[in-house]
């Protein structure tokens, strides 16, 4: 390890606060991922892997980007759009194949795995692809063993999230499988972080960041991801209550 | 071997014949002839059917708890094939009469239109619904509580499942067992549990009370039943009270097979 490694200080609360996009965004998702297997044709089923797959995919980028606006380090960061935008595809992507693997048929086992498999990947995909978009005047070294500990716990804690969520009902399905999720995404995100060091490097600083886009550019993206999962959760929250109350017996 | 004609109307037409004419032939009869129009009162499907009549009973529970059936009246054969009005409740089959009584009792099915009168107060009331429920029962004549009471609870478990536990994957039926029918009950019953005999009552208030010799919780089976059937993937399990309090039990259990 150099001994120059600039530090990342996380700011304490919007680090509370990504673990709380990262649940408010695994509820959403889930909450319509549960819809799948009840979708009457294809195109239904299609609509609910997307959307969930979506949801849960941009649950996971918000929260990543939160909490790299957490990270106060002594240089200036911006980050590239090509790969800003691949990390945030890459992440719906992966979830819309996991959620619908777990969705499909009956339960098993082996779909539980191989969906979790999909998603614990997805989160690490996003976060490692989200980190070689960062432009800053400095390199980042990761540690092997700590990167493979984060991606095996994205995947374990996607697992068990999957398995609240469509093998429970009430209320540990829907809220329990959120606060899993939450552990994976953020568990996976802060162990990864601990697992990078950042070494200045000699490239002009100014020349570094340029091109890339702003925290204040971020915060706005992010300020619009995460407005549209609450939006999402309450009108998704207002229509079951109504399918609920109109369920005739 | 006798032959009985059904009158079972639907809301639905699509798959009906076959889903009707699986049971059939799962309960050991061979469908003679059929005829579906649509009337009024929904999808109107007569069938003919031919088998013995010691599974009679086990047809018309097969039917009545179907989830694609809305009622359903079974008969002797109408040869004339006169257009399908609004059907009865059940009657009695013609040589009823030249029975026993036992055998008067495998022939009425449950009281659809008792029963259609009593869901909307259950719905209302849930899950505090024994006291109606144990009031309904001792209202019907003796050959009809075990059918039509287990009817009720068919309903009711079906609208609880579509109700409050429809979202979420297909679950085998061991799974279904423990993250549906359990917590229902529970919500219903304290003192639900499931052990390794099978689902566990421990104080059901149909035990004891003198309506029923033997197993008495046709309720409560009917609502396994109802839960377990409306996801529509499990194959209609089989579930059996196999101990009942009121037979001298310490707890009513109910078991599950595919």
């Amino acid at each position: 390890m150099h001994d120059h490694a600039i530090q990342c200080i996380h700011d304490p609360l919007l680090a509370a606060l990504s673990y709380l996009v990262a649940v408010l965004g695994s509820y959403t998702a889930l909450q319509l991922a549960i819809g799948i297997p009840a979708a009457g044709n294809p195109r239904e089923r299609m609509q609910a892997v997307v959307a969930s797959g979506a949801a849960m995919g941009g649950a996971i980028w918000a929260m990543h980007f939160i909490a790299m606006l957490a990270c106060k380090m002594d240089i200036a960061v911006t980050y590239g759009l090509g790969l800003t935008v691949l990390s945030a595809v890459i992440a719906m992507l992966s979830c819309m194949v996991g959620l619908a693997i777990a969705g499909t048929g009956l339960f098993t086992w082996g779909k539980l795995v191989l969906g979790g498999l999909f998603m614990g990947v997805g989160v690490a995909g996003m976060h490692y692809t989200g980190m070689a978009a960062m432009l800053m005047p400095a390199d980042i070294e990761y540690d092997t063993g700590i990167v493979l500990a984060s991606v095996l716990v994205a995947v374990i804690a996607s697992i068990a999230a999957l398995w609240l969520a469509f093998n429970m009902r009430g209320a540990a399905q829907m809220l329990g499988s959120a606060l899993v999720m939450g552990v994976a995404v953020c568990g996976m995100h802060y162990l990864g972080m601990s697992a990078a060091s950042f070494h200045p490097n000699a490239e002009n600083p100014a020349r570094a960041v340029a091109g890339g886009l702003s925290g204040a550019y971020l915060g706005a993206t992010i300020f619009a991801v995460t407005t549209l999962l609450l939006a999402t959760v309450l009108v998704m929250s207002l229509l079951r209550q109504q399918r609920r109350a109109m369920v005739r017996i | 071997m006798a032959d009985i004609e059904f009158r079972v109307v639907s809301d639905r037409r699509e798959g009906l014949l076959l889903e009707l004419g699986r049971l059939v032939i799962a309960s050991g009869f061979t469908l003679q002839r059929q005829r579906m129009e649509r009337t009024g009162a929904g999808v109107v499907l007569t069938m003919v059917v031919r088998g013995p009549e010691t599974n009679l009973l086990t047809l018309e529970d097969r039917l009545g708890s179907h989830p694609l059936v809305n009622s359903f009246e079974a008969g002797v054969p109408d040869a004339s094939h006169a257009p399908a009005a609004a059907p009865e409740p059940a009657r009695p089959r013609a040589s009823s009469a030249e029975r026993g009584a036992d055998v008067a009792v495998a022939g009425t099915g449950p009281d659809h239109a008792r029963v259609e009168a009593l869901l909307p107060s259950l719905a209302r009331d849930y899950p505090d619904i024994f006291n109606r429920v144990l009031a309904f029962e001792h209202e019907l004549p003796a050959a009809q509580r075990e059918p039509t009471t287990r009817y009720a609870g068919n309903r009711v478990g079906a609208w609880i499942y579509k109700r409050d536990y429809a979202l979420g994957a297909r679950l085998n039926l061991a799974d279904s067992v423990k993250h549906i029918a359990l917590p229902a009950m529970r919500q219903l019953l304290r003192g639900t549990e499931l052990g390794n005999d099978g689902l566990r009552i421990l104080k059901s208030p149909f035990a004891g009370i003198g309506l029923h010799r033997g197993a008495s919780c046709h309720f409560l089976r009917g609502c396994l039943e109802g839960l377990l059937n409306e996801p529509g993937h499990l194959g209609h399990p089989r579930i059996l009270e196999t101990f009942c309090r009121n037979s001298g039990a310490d707890v009513c259990t109910f078991t599950f097979s595919a």
